[in-house]
């Protein structure tokens, strides 16, 4: 009895300890965007005045508006091929469904910062590396695999015959597609979405060898910065981030667990 | 109009022949089912005749015209999954308009011909419900308004009602039957079930490792089943040798232990070997009587269940069991007693010649 506590105990205070490294940081952080003076902790009092000077700053707004673009493009095209890939790989049964499937799953494994020096040089030979496609490009490859995984997910548990159900009823398998398979998809679709532009807004690995100097990312533009001052400024901008990726991530939760319920009832 | 024939259909996987020179007439009207264990090819004899599979060779006709190389959505059918495969995001109402929308109808006539094909399987007052909203006989019911409201050539069914509960499926078949004939629709019924297809249909094929065992009304493919297969398939069998002896008007089958069995069965020759059955309620049960019964094959009651309407008695002959259905109300017979057992045996028409 003693035992059983002592160990609820024990794994109560790690759970606690993990969470206290992994979010104190981070709340130190947005504390110090309050702080009306400069990067010191604790706040010497609660100000929104950093935030403002971020309308101040042409560079980051500028990078704001090109992540913004950057993670729109990257969620669409990257969940685009995603959806294809996976009702491709569903219906193809040949000899090369395996080594295709693991070829997109390989960004999950190959470290970015490997595939981003290769991508690098190939494209820095070949000349084309000064514009934005080249970026959604990178962010395309490296985030690849979760639509991917996503939505093959969720066609394992689907029943092939409601598409030859469609069929049946005169529909061409096009517009089978479209009218069952891809609203059915949604459930997958939307969270692919999310979790892809999350990741191509809060890169930093791959963005960093082939960002252009006209398509400087936020992450790269807030590093930039970091090397030659250090205000309450940067907290506010990293503050900003964070509360962005959050309520991404919320609503990926909110639309994954909606469509698992769906599935059970 | 609405009648399918399936000429010399073939369809081979790998090494594997799935179906063997299938032909087979469906007639206009007809319900017909086709009848097999798992594996034995007939949803793949079925879903080549939706276009859901292509044969390897052979053609296929429906209502007159040469569909064979038709895809599923231009063949005019209408399919019912053992699954229901009703989609999940749409409506009762969308799932049944969906091929109506499809066809570009007039919003009005959509919503009076679906309407109309909810009536038909009483589920119009949930028309705006989605399918798991449903139970599994309402779902069931959508799947067939779906299928109907299309006015197909012909109606495809794939084991419709093997996922549902017993009482439930015995309501379903008869609902499914009255529609059918309401509907006057060519129907082909496939299912694993042998009391479904002998109650349902008008004809039913019996499906036997890819190929055609017997097609045949129900009660000849009782009866007088073709083959052993077709015999132990469509119900239980006991299955006995023997030579055929006795005269032309009333042939008897002289068991190895001497006893003879009366015995009907076409192409009979005296003093040939044949394999002869019986099935559990055609053997009447008498206590044996040496005087009366002589000459009669005589077993003992090894055990006795009770099942309300009929008993079954489990009675050894020869070192055998056989199983009889039985009435309560002959004499009475308990487990131990010597037991004659009286019967006409059909003698299984393939079995003479091999013998």
């Amino acid at each position: 009895m003693h035992k059983t506590i002592l160990g609820t105990t024990l794994w109560y205070l790690g759970t606690l300890a993990f969470y206290v490294f992994l979010l104190a940081p981070l709340a130190i952080l947005v504390a110090v965007s309050f702080n009306p003076v400069a990067m010191v902790f604790p706040p010497q009092g609660f100000t929104l005045a950093w935030y403002g000077t971020i309308l101040e700053k042409p560079d980051f707004l500028h990078a704001a508006f090109a992540s913004t673009l950057l993670g729109v493009m990257t969620a669409v095209i990257c969940t685009g091929f995603g959806v294809l890939a996976a009702i491709g790989l569903r219906r193809y049964d040949g000899p090369l469904k395996g080594p295709i499937t693991s070829l997109l799953m390989a960004p999950l494994f190959i470290p970015a910062v490997i595939v981003a020096l290769a991508l690098f040089q190939i494209l820095f030979m070949m000349g084309i590396l000064n514009n934005i496609w080249t970026l959604v490009a990178a962010h395309v490859v490296v985030t690849i695999p979760y639509p991917v995984r996503n939505v093959m997910a969720q066609l394992e548990g689907f029943e092939g015959s409601l598409e030859e159900a469609a069929l049946s009823v005169g529909a061409t398998p096009r517009q089978a597609l479209l009218r069952v398979t891809l609203p059915l998809l949604k459930a997958s679709i939307i969270p692919s979405l999310i979790i892809t532009f999350v990741l191509s807004w809060n890169n930093y690995t791959v963005s960093v060898f082939l960002a252009s100097k006209d398509w400087v990312t936020l992450p790269l533009q807030l590093r930039a910065y970091l090397q030659y001052e250090y205000q309450p400024f940067v907290a506010a901008m990293s503050t900003m981030l964070i509360i962005a990726s959050v309520v991404l991530l919320v609503l990926v939760d909110r639309t994954v667990g909606l469509g698992a319920m769906r599935k059970r009832g | 109009m609405g009648q399918i024939s399936v000429r010399d259909i073939t369809k081979v996987w790998g090494a594997f022949d799935a179906l063997k020179h299938i032909d087979l007439d469906v007639r206009e009207g007809e319900f017909l089912s086709i009848l097999g264990p798992s594996g034995c090819g007939k949803s793949t004899l079925l879903r080549i005749i939706a276009g859901l599979e292509a044969p390897t060779s052979g053609q296929i006709h429906i209502a007159g015209r040469d569909v064979t190389r038709d895809p599923v959505w231009k063949r005019r059918i209408g399919l019912v999954f053992q699954n229901f495969a009703l989609w999940p995001h749409l409506t009762v109402f969308r799932n049944v308009s969906m091929g109506l929308e499809l066809r570009r109808l007039k919003k009005d006539e959509i919503r009076r011909r679906v309407l109309e094909a909810l009536r038909m399987v009483q589920l119009e007052p949930l028309a705006e419900r989605l399918p798991s909203q449903l139970s599994g006989g309402q779902q069931q019911r959508v799947a067939l308004a779906r299928a109907i409201v299309l006015k197909p050539d012909v109606l495809l069914l794939d084991e419709p009602l093997s996922a549902l509960d017993k009482n439930l499926r015995q309501d379903m078949q008869v609902e499914l039957k009255t529609l059918q004939q309401t509907l006057g629709l060519t129907t082909v019924f496939v299912t694993h079930d042998q009391e479904e297809a002998l109650s349902l249909s008008d004809r039913v094929v019996v499906m036997d490792r890819g190929a055609i065992g017997q097609v045949d009304v129900p009660e000849a493919i009782y009866n007088r089943p073709a083959s052993e297969y077709v015999a132990r398939f469509v119900g239980e069998a006991f299955l006995f040798r023997g030579i055929v002896s006795g005269s032309g008007a009333r042939p008897m089958l002289r068991l190895p232990d001497g006893t003879s069995v009366p015995v009907e069965g076409e192409r009979l020759q005296t003093g040939r070997e044949a394999v002869a059955f019986v099935r559990p309620e055609w053997v009447e049960l008498e206590p044996y009587d040496v005087h009366s019964h002589t000459g009669a094959p005589r077993g003992v009651i090894d055990r006795l269940m009770f099942f309300g309407q009929t008993s079954d008695y489990l009675v050894r002959v020869a070192d055998r069991q056989l199983r009889v259905k039985r009435r309560p109300d002959g004499p009475a017979l308990s487990p131990g007693n010597d037991v004659a057992l009286i019967c006409k045996a059909r003698v299984l028409a393939a079995q003479v010649d091999a013998a």
